[in-house]
């Protein structure tokens, strides 16, 4: 009868081979997409002023979740002009009346700012980017469609890590703020809205284990 | 009451359609400059940070271009006709 459960078993050559030498982790780097979020050893990602030596571990924008008011709001202004049509139409009502010449433009300029509205909101979800390196921790925001702020903090400053999940949707969705206070300044460099805050909380500490030991 | 026959007095309908015409040119206007700013700072992103092609970087600049010319368009076609 087989022996199903020994643990004598001759070692394969794979694992003579693995305890002959310590094999380095090999690093399995991951595809960035248009809507990725969250993304551990990211491929083909730098930024201005990173060092040669500096490896990006961790890529972060805001949850995917958090566009959906802008979503809502787009689509309830596209559907505006039908309403107003159509309660002028009801109503009997008329103030003045456009000519096409003049109604055409004016339409097409309103779904042109309608459309201008979700692009806006989508290029600055898209280039909110937190960025976990080997070295430190880079926050670029992209506010108001005007400001562009860098954040840099280096893991050797970095006091402590906390995230928090507030309300109900942060919970149900599993995203929230992670915030890493510096220890000279005492500010709090934040990583606002990101999907897994507990993985992000996670990966800066070790980081920082890593740097202290 | 019109006095002077060669003074023509436009109506409330047509005076309405003067000011709609020279609103919407002024927010053209200021709106097209909105978009330049717009696609100029996409430009000054990707210079801050390197993303790769597949992730979507070249759509949306393409976006931001195309948006700046059918506003420009938009622009220039309401100048004409209106």
């Amino acid at each position: 009868m087989p022996d199903l459960f020994s643990d004598t078993q001759p070692a394969t050559p794979t694992q003579q081979v693995q305890n002959a030498a310590p094999v380095a982790p090999q690093i399995n780097l991951q595809r960035l997409g248009l809507f990725t979020t969250f993304c551990k050893n990211p491929r083909g990602i730098s930024f201005a002023e990173q060092y040669d030596n500096e490896t990006i571990i961790l890529f972060l924008r805001r949850d995917f979740i958090t566009n959906v008011p802008w979503i809502v709001a787009t689509i309830a202004l596209g559907y505006i002009p039908y309403l107003i049509r159509f309660i002028f139409t009801s109503t009997n009502f008329s103030l003045f009346t456009l000519p096409d010449m003049l109604s055409v433009p004016l339409i097409s300029f309103y779904y042109i700012i309608v459309l201008g509205f979700a692009f806006s909101n989508l290029v600055s979800w898209y280039y909110n980017i937190g960025l976990v390196t080997d070295k430190r921790g880079v926050d670029i925001d992209f506010n108001d469609l005007s400001t562009i702020d860098v954040a840099t903090a280096s893991l050797p400053d970095i006091k402590d890590v906390e995230y928090t999940q507030a309300g109900f949707f942060q919970s149900l969705f599993d995203y929230g703020d992670v915030n890493v206070r510096i220890v000279a300044s005492g500010e709090v460099f934040s990583f606002s809205k990101v999907p897994r805050p507990t993985d992000v909380a996670g990966v800066i500490s070790q980081l920082i284990g890593d740097q202290l030991s | 009451m019109n006095l002077n026959p060669n003074i023509i007095i436009p109506t409330f309908e047509q005076g309405a359609q003067l000011y709609v015409r020279i609103a919407l040119l002024i927010m053209m206007g200021l709106y097209l400059l909105f978009t330049f700013m717009l696609s100029t700072k996409i430009r000054s992103l990707n210079k801050t940070v390197f993303l790769p092609a597949e992730s979507g970087e070249m759509v949306i600049r393409i976006f931001a271009l195309l948006y700046l010319l059918v506003v420009l368009s938009l622009f220039i076609a309401t100048l004409v006709i209106v």
